[in-house]
């Protein structure tokens, strides 16, 4: 079995051999590491997922700057404020749409543009289908929020929906394009990348997430099923109050159930384990950072325990491999996954 | 939602009611005991791949017995979904019981 098809099958619900391991990132200078040198282009970091043994690999669709204001801070297509960090990591700052008439002004990107797929390109072009390849894209939240500025976008829920439909459609009709574009290249699966709460619950109240964000959501997992392949939704934070509308909208997997925000891996593989794959959740805020080996095994042997009977799981850190996880702790997740996470055999 | 995996086969799915535990075992390279299970599955339909199946009704809710090694805790949970083998879901399909899967 590949990895990839070990990937696809438990998102198809099914039962592969082994646990399969994704990450929906591994942050630069936790590549270099591994790597020994400064990571350069889409093929290095295909190279730490392949050679770690990872059965996926993910790539987002990332800001395109288009006005840089000094060295290390660009606006981009979406009108966003962004920062390089000195870790080389890069962090919204704010949005530029300051109204209505901002946004009558504003040109949405064009999703089939080179520079957004060329990453993916080369990745499937030289994978061979070894491993399972993911296309991020994002919906019809975070992209709004962060033209508006989140805390303005927020008040416009209540104040001004009629513009945050309009925010969200321009969002929405992009990212489904730029899924198609992602799917015709080749990817086996889209993730949307939108955070939605943060650890007390939602951003926005479940009535708006159930109005407003949800059907966008909807409309980009039906456009991408009828391309054939499967969803994987990505949010952050305590997400029980919107749970239910969530997986309303079709998504086919559920990453990450953060146990920092009092998600329970258990909680949901038990309650929605048959309609989704669950994908979590190793705790990246203190074992993989701080943690000691034995502390990263048994927490690998928890996910297990909790989700991985019954197939339909894939076993990741609880968000993303950032700047802290240290390596040693990441080989180690990786690794107890192999041995512990082996699925009963047939009898031959 | 199968275009990337055509060619690969249909899986019938179902709901583990028992396993029984036979006298016979193996070590494997890791030291770890696994134990030859007969696995009883009560079918309730195909999986995700070929969403568009729908369970014959001749085998619906048909109760079969699966044979497999099993090691860990977690390998034992009753009520769990169980994923058949291709091969699997062709003999039962086809009505043709093997020495690892019958009913």
């Amino acid at each position: 079995m590949t990895p990839r098809e070990r990937l696809l099958e438990a998102l198809y619900g099914e039962e592969p051999d082994i646990v399969p391991l994704f990450e929906i990132e591994i942050n630069k200078p936790v590549v270099k590491e591994i790597l020994g040198r400064n990571p350069n282009g889409a093929m290095d970091f295909y190279e730490v997922y392949s050679k770690f043994g990872l059965d996926g690999i993910n790539f987002w669709d990332v800001p395109v700057p288009v006005k840089y204001l000094d060295a290390k801070s660009f606006i981009d297509d979406w009108a966003r404020i962004w920062k390089t960090s000195t870790n080389d990591v890069t962090y919204y700052i704010n949005g530029t749409i300051n109204s209505i008439e901002d946004f009558e002004k504003f040109s949405p990107p064009n999703p089939y543009d080179y520079s957004r797929l060329d990453r993916l390109h080369q990745v499937i072009s030289n994978n061979k289908d070894q491993l399972a390849v993911v296309g991020g894209i994002h919906d019809g939240y975070e992209i709004p929020s962060q033209m508006r500025g989140v805390s303005n976008f927020l008040i416009d829920l209540y104040r001004n929906p009629s513009f945050v439909k309009k925010l969200i459609d321009a969002a929405v009709n992009f990212n489904i394009e730029l899924a198609k574009a992602m799917i015709d290249i080749g990817v086996d699966a889209i993730i949307s990348g939108d955070d939605y709460a943060y650890k007390q619950g939602p951003m926005m109240a479940p009535k708006h997430f159930r109005e407003l964000i949800a059907p966008g959501l909807k409309k980009i997992v039906d456009a991408v099923h009828k391309k054939g392949i499967p969803f994987i939704k990505h949010t952050d934070g305590y997400i029980y109050p919107i749970l239910e509308d969530l997986i309303g909208t079709g998504i086919d997997a559920l990453h990450p159930i953060e146990p920092r925000a009092n998600m329970s891996l258990k909680d949901v593989k038990d309650k929605y384990g048959e309609v989704i794959c669950i994908i979590g959740n190793v705790d990246v805020t203190n074992v993989l950072p701080f943690g000691t080996i034995e502390e990263t095994v048994n927490e690998v042997k928890r996910c297990i325990g909790e989700a991985a009977s019954g197939g339909g799981y894939i076993l990741s850190s609880s968000n993303s491999i950032h700047n802290a996880v240290k390596v040693d702790n990441f080989k180690a997740m990786i690794d107890a996954t192999r041995k512990y996470g082996i699925y009963p055999h047939i009898v031959k | 939602m199968s275009k990337k995996v055509k060619g690969r086969q249909e899986r019938l799915q179902g709901r583990v009611t028992n396993i029984e535990k036979t006298d016979e075992k193996k070590k494997d390279e890791q030291g770890n005991l696994w134990k030859k299970c007969i696995i009883t599955v009560e079918l309730i339909g195909f999986s995700k791949r070929t969403p568009k199946k729908i369970l014959p009704m001749k085998v619906k809710g048909k109760q079969i017995k699966l044979l497999r090694w099993c090691c860990f805790d977690w390998h034992y949970k009753i009520s769990t979904r169980k994923t058949l083998e291709p091969n699997e879901t062709k003999a039962i399909l086809l009505e043709k019981p093997t020495i690892t899967t019958y009913w």
